[in-house]
């Protein structure tokens, strides 16, 4: 192996996943909470890129964030100008290379982007669940996705990989499912939230709750508490990005330069530009979601019962790279560390690697050389 | 002090200069052991004593794409400084820690080996001897310090270093109550065997060291 020529390579020609369509897996067992309240049945949304192979050896599962979806790769129409969350990471030549993998990318329990959730219509009272349904965990999100992985036939994944609440979801099925996991990958993740991460969700979840739109979740749809649901998006999306990230954006540029503006307009870009981000985000998300998903994450914690993390990872046997992003101060670099610390101290097969990025928690979503190359040598074929 | 040097076939027939501790670890190093590798670079060492000794390797650099490249070989890899990563390891959980070449570049070496010998049974360190009569005669005659294949580089463009010989270590380990259970001197040529006044002879030292029972 030459490691120089890897590393001052030029990527080698890659090409796009392409024209894709999302399918639904309607799963008409009862599903059983962790809380043990359970639904009758459920659905969950995917999109697949690349072919099992016949061996069904090569199977990669992509776990989404907190505001992602099931469209990481490709795009819906030729005139769709936006693709996939993960375009420039997933496709033929690419890191994860659907010439090689059959990539599938599934939705999240509790969701409302095509997945059962409090906004999907309860089959016992044809009512919409709101706020009966039942809070879903980390772990319930895994649980319904090992049975969309049933339903596709795959028995063992080659790997799972997935960044922030994704890279939760995917060291919690290194856990649960250690036979039916050969490798991960947990980006910009932690094992378990901090106080900070945990107030930023608190936040959010107040203005949501404090808008006169909320009603007790009893809202009409479009008609909730879309103010709320903005602001807490707003400030999450401070979150998400960095000091110099922003920075290097806007630079305090200016929309109005006059001084007869109300104190109501715009009057620097970022404004604009968060104002965008909530407004966006209420046309295509719920705000029950976004409250229980929050949640999710404020209760997701691996420390075992004796306060050690390699208690929880003792039955992983999955090979595992956990890579962190220096700018990264939701899920910061440290938090990472400690993951692939613990396993390692379990006796894992496990590594650390850290991308200078810029822009935060959300570096993970931005193509880059470093990070590619981490992935790409972690998918090596041997 | 014992002095062996280790009969390995490889060792004759290699030129590489930066192979050669690795040639000797792996010659020390028991099968189905665990080794920690502080510095491990792009992963060579521990990819060999995988292969070769079916060792649980892990290797610590802060370099990103050395970590890439172990990424690529298959090698455990932690991204972190040395004393940074030492420090999220428990008591005498590896049977070997490896140093090869790092230790000058330590603040407070002293510290690392102390902490490396409560991680590690035994500590593996591989230097170059700064003592050598060559590098000595070089500042001796010109004031100033060696450059050459081993120190390629200007005095301006040189990583701080805390300059290491074999001597140094020696009394190191005197003045510590650490034992040095084994250890390998090669000439300037850092293939011969060097049987006598290491210290002024040697070019390349070995070191196993480890706490009196």
């Amino acid at each position: 192996m030459n490691d120089a020529s890897q590393i001052h390579s030029e990527s080698p020609v890659s090409g796009e996943v392409g024209i894709v369509r999302y399918q639904d897996f309607l799963c008409e067992e009862e599903f059983r909470f962790e809380s043990g309240e359970t639904i009758p049945s459920f659905q969950l949304r995917y999109e697949t890129y690349g072919k099992l192979n016949r061996e069904k050896s090569n199977a990669i599962l992509i776990c989404h964030a907190l505001s992602g979806d099931h469209h990481s790769a490709g795009v819906y129409s030729l005139q769709d100008r936006k693709p996939g969350w993960w375009n420039q990471m997933i496709g033929p030549g690419k890191p994860i290379d659907t010439n090689r993998f059959y990539v599938v990318s599934s939705n999240c329990l509790g969701g409302c982007q095509g997945s059962t959730g409090p906004t999907s219509i309860n089959p016992k009272t044809g009512e919409p669940y709101r706020l009966s349904f039942p809070l879903p965990t980390i772990r319930d999100m895994v649980a319904a996705q090992a049975k969309l992985m049933d339903h596709l036939g795959v028995d063992r994944l080659f790997c799972v990989i997935g960044g922030s609440m994704g890279g939760m979801q995917t060291l919690q099925w290194a856990i649960d499912f250690p036979d039916r996991v050969e490798s991960i990958i947990a980006l910009a993740t932690t094992p378990r939230q901090n106080d900070q991460a945990i107030a930023f969700n608190a936040v959010g979840r107040t203005a949501i709750l404090q808008d006169p739109g909320w009603q007790n979740g009893e809202y009409a749809t479009g008609n909730g508490p879309n103010v709320g649901l903005s602001v807490a998006r707003m400030m999450a999306h401070i979150t998400y990005v960095s000091e110099e990230g922003l920075e290097e954006k806007f630079g305090r540029a200016r929309r109005l330069l006059d001084s007869e503006q109300t104190l109501e307009e715009i009057e620097f870009e970022v404004e604009s530009y968060l104002r965008y981000q909530g407004r966006v985000f209420v046309s295509r998300f719920d705000p029950i979601t976004y409250i229980y998903f929050t949640k999710a994450l404020d209760r997701f914690d691996l420390y075992g019962p004796s306060g050690e993390l390699e208690e929880t990872f003792a039955k992983v046997s999955a090979r595992s790279l956990v890579i962190g992003f220096t700018s990264d101060w939701l899920f910061p670099p440290e938090h990472n560390r400690r993951v692939a610390a613990a396993l390692l101290r379990a006796g894992k097969d496990a590594s650390y690697a850290e991308v200078d990025m810029k822009f935060g928690h959300d570096s993970f979503l931005l193509d880059s050389e470093e990070l590619s190359l981490f992935i790409r040598n972690f998918l090596i074929e041997r | 002090m014992t002095e062996r040097f280790p009969k390995s076939p490889f060792l004759r027939r290699t030129n590489k200069r930066r192979q050669i501790d690795f040639e000797i670890m792996a010659e020390w190093i028991e099968e189905n052991s665990s080794v920690l590798d502080l510095g491990c670079g792009r992963g060579v060492l521990l990819r060999e004593l995988m292969d070769r000794k079916k060792v649980y390797g892990v290797g610590v650099d802060s370099n990103p794409d050395k970590i890439a490249s172990c990424v690529k070989r298959g090698v455990n890899a932690f991204q972190e400084d040395v004393s940074g990563a030492l420090s999220r390891f428990r008591k005498s959980s590896f049977d070997y820690v490896v140093l090869t070449r790092t230790l000058e570049l330590f603040e407070e070496p002293g510290e690392v080996i102390a902490e490396a010998l409560t991680v590690g049974r035994s500590v593996l360190v591989g230097a170059v001897n700064r003592g050598y009569w060559r590098n000595r005669i070089s500042f001796l005659l010109r004031g100033r310090t060696t450059k050459n294949a081993v120190y390629p580089l200007w005095w301006e463009e040189s990583p701080l270093s805390n300059h290491l010989s074999v001597g140094e270590l020696v009394g190191f380990a005197e003045r510590n109550n650490l034992k040095i259970s084994r250890s390998v001197y090669l000439r300037g040529d850092w293939k011969t065997p060097c049987s006598m006044l290491p210290n002024w002879l040697a070019g390349y030292a070995i070191f196993e060291i480890q706490r009196p029972q």
